[in-house]
């Protein structure tokens, strides 16, 4: 956790929020994998991200 | 409601409306063997999710949850078929799969994740929920809470990161 790697968390954020709202494009899908292909830690850090998409997707809303 | 009484609710969900989920899914995959595997996967996951917490409205909450894996398994299809299409440059390397069906549940994840929600400040919880569960853009999220999308981008970080420190604390 952080530890320097914080940069690589934000950014695994940003690739997810751009995939995730239909943002990219061939070149965008491209650019992502390039970035996933450049270091394990860029691997780790957006699988990460996607776990927790997927836990966090169902959980229901609070009091409703 | 107990735990008993939902389990067998989501049976009769996933039995008794089956046709309508996966229409859900049908709609954004335009496959029915797709769409049938998420209905299934939902169902797996729903299943593990029900020891966790219980839901209200448990035939919305099942259809919220078929919609949102089938736009992310959507979402991930694209990604490959763009890189598919890569594929004779010989580049690739391998990308673990991020399809929700390959992403497994348990409950301490689960339970972890669901307290790192509650931990957050009231209006960070509705933003990312708003955008999470609501599957609205981070514009829409600002429109409707009167804030700007800079600070929504903030919050949905904020949110996932907080659960990423509860989730891989030890």
């Amino acid at each position: 956790m952080g530890n320097g790697s914080d940069a690589v968390w934000q950014a695994a954020l940003d690739w997810l929020m751009l995939m995730h709202e239909g943002e990219l494009d061939d070149a965008g899908h491209r650019e992502l994998h390039a970035w996933l292909a450049a270091s394990p830690t860029h691997r780790e850090a957006f699988r990460e991200a996607e776990r927790l998409w997927t836990l966090t997707g169902l959980v229901p809303p609070k009091d409703k | 409601m107990d735990a008993c009484k939902w389990r067998a609710e989501i049976e009769d969900i996933f039995v008794n409306h089956r046709a309508r989920l996966c229409c859900v899914a049908m709609r954004i995959l335009g496959s029915a063997d797709q769409a049938d595997d998420i209905v299934q996967d939902a169902y797996l996951k729903i299943s593990e999710a029900q020891a966790v917490f219980s839901i209200r409205q448990p035939i919305a909450y099942a259809s919220r949850v078929v919609r949102n894996l089938a736009i992310d398994r959507q979402r991930r299809c694209l990604f490959e078929s763009a890189l598919f299409k890569e594929e004779e440059q010989g580049e690739l390397v391998a990308v673990p799969s991020g399809s929700p069906e390959a992403i497994e549940i348990d409950r301490q994840a689960l339970e972890r994740v669901v307290r790192a929600l509650d931990e957050l400040p009231d209006r960070t919880r509705r933003a990312f929920e708003l955008y999470r569960m609501g599957g609205h853009t981070q514009r829409e999220v600002a429109e409707q809470l009167g804030v700007s999308t800079t600070l929504v981008n903030f919050m949905i970080r904020d949110a996932l990161s907080h659960c990423r420190g509860c989730l891989f604390a030890d």
